[in-house]
């Protein structure tokens, strides 16, 4: 059996220089309490953490360490206005260190066979089980995406940010974003039309 | 950007209620964070310092998407607890009971409810409860004679329609509400009620009969802290 999820090796997720962006002393004075971010943020990161493929018993380890590191690191935000985006990077950094250390640990410690759900928004298959066929429709539809392009489509669709937080959050020009979202939305709407078509019996 | 089919765009507002977290993950996280960082640390913000607008025991309204409509169940959970009918507290109750170490107790006695103390004398209760709670319906504060026990009940059933909303299957949550409304049509969680559907509608693409219903839950519940959620969540802008 994996060893349970290691909080020191999410700590390496945290590593402050590269996530502390510079302080600035002007814009830390509106930033929201730690209590107001949580109240604010905690289904978003609950969500994001989830559709990253942290599976239900990892998940309460990963969520608190996220929020520690946002609680550790909230008072160097530069721009307050962003914090969806910074927060985000925060998930998705602290995901991929949970994805790597399992992996790790099913390498070295366990014949057990390890579903690689890191991939960017592709939930693992246990959870992808349990849901009804028409998300489980949208979740293969979504597979077909390259990780790339799955995520911007993601987050612009479902969790409805903006392109430019978007941007932000992956670390990319917005020009790219838009650019990645134009040809998810191309890749996904022909996935579904070859769903539709066979559902009919077309070609 | 060309737009998305209509049924792709119906895939995808499906899509928004997987994998939000239930009222339970948002209390037992905090617990969890109270614990790591402090108890100073997760109390510390605007609505600790705003004093109670209405009677103890209300409940902790949140947020208004899954979360919140748990967060809902879960508050309703503490009011059970506190219940003078209630002999099991839920597994909820229980949850929040436990929240933030060293701080008073977060289910009041019944005594309680009519006359709520202060922030200073419950910090716990401070902590579960929202800077927007709306007022809620008399019953609420006086359970109607013969009908002690329902409020387990539309606790549960709510938690049944956020569960089913969570997976995906917004029209079965829908037939789990209408079963609420149907044997309490004046509940203590009727606003809940009201606000779930809103969001069930949604999902499953019924814009029209979403807005009606939020305009309904503005009409009955102007405070309600659902409102700018839900049209929020369903893209409606104008009130």
């Amino acid at each position: 059996m994996p060893l349970p999820f290691s909080m020191t090796a999410l700590s390496a997720a945290a590593d402050p220089k590269a996530e502390a962006p510079p302080a600035s002393r002007e814009t830390a004075a509106v930033l929201p309490s730690f209590r107001s971010i949580y109240e604010e943020y905690f289904d978003f990161v609950w969500t994001c953490t989830r559709r990253m493929g942290v599976p239900m018993e990892a998940v309460d380890d990963v969520v608190q360490e996220i929020f520690v590191v946002v609680h550790t690191r909230m008072g160097t935000i530069e721009r307050p206005a962003s914090l969806r985006s910074w927060i985000y990077g925060v998930v998705r950094r602290t995901v991929s260190t949970y994805h790597r250390s399992r992996r790790a640990r099913s390498a070295t410690e366990s014949a057990e066979p390890f579903d690689d759900g890191a991939n960017p928004m592709q939930p693992s298959p246990l959870d992808l089980a349990v849901l009804s066929e028409e998300l489980q429709l949208l979740w293969r539809l979504l597979a077909e995406l390259g990780p790339l392009k799955r995520e911007v489509f993601v987050l612009a669709e479902l969790e409805e940010m903006t392109m430019p937080e978007i941007a932000e959050a992956i670390g990319v020009a917005l020009n790219t974003a838009y650019s990645r979202l134009r040809v998810a939305r191309q890749e996904f709407d022909g996935a579904f039309s070859r769903y539709a078509a066979g559902q009919r019996g077309g070609p | 950007m060309a737009a998305l089919k209509p049924d792709v765009a119906s895939l995808l507002r499906a899509g928004r209620t997987a994998f939000r977290p239930q009222a339970s993950d948002r209390e037992r996280m905090l617990q969890s964070l109270g614990q790591t960082l402090g108890a100073s640390a997760v109390l510390d913000g605007p609505r600790r310092t705003e004093p109670p607008k209405g009677p103890a025991g209300r409940f902790p309204v949140r947020t208004w998407t899954l979360g919140g409509l748990g967060a809902l169940t879960v508050g309703a959970g503490v009011l059970v607890a506190a219940h003078p009918w209630t002999t099991a507290p839920s597994r909820s109750a229980s949850t929040v009971a436990a929240s933030i170490p060293a701080v008073g107790p977060v289910a009041p006695p019944p005594a309680a409810i009519a006359a709520p103390p202060s922030v200073e004398e419950r910090p716990a209760q401070a902590v579960a409860e929202s800077s927007a709670v709306p007022a809620r319906p008399a019953a609420y504060a006086s359970p109607a004679p013969g009908a002690p026990d329902s409020l387990p009940e539309e606790v549960r059933l709510l938690s049944k329609a956020e569960q089913q909303l969570s997976t995906g299957r917004a029209d079965d949550a829908l037939r789990t509400l209408g079963e609420h409304e149907r044997r309490f049509s004046g509940g203590v969680l009727a606003e809940e009620r009201l606000a779930a559907r809103v969001q069930a509608l949604c999902a499953l693409g019924r814009v029209a009969e979403a807005r009606a219903d939020l305009a309904r839950l503005a009409r009955a519940y102007p405070q309600s802290p659902h409102l700018d959620r839900a049209r929020k969540f369903c893209g409606i802008d104008t009130p």
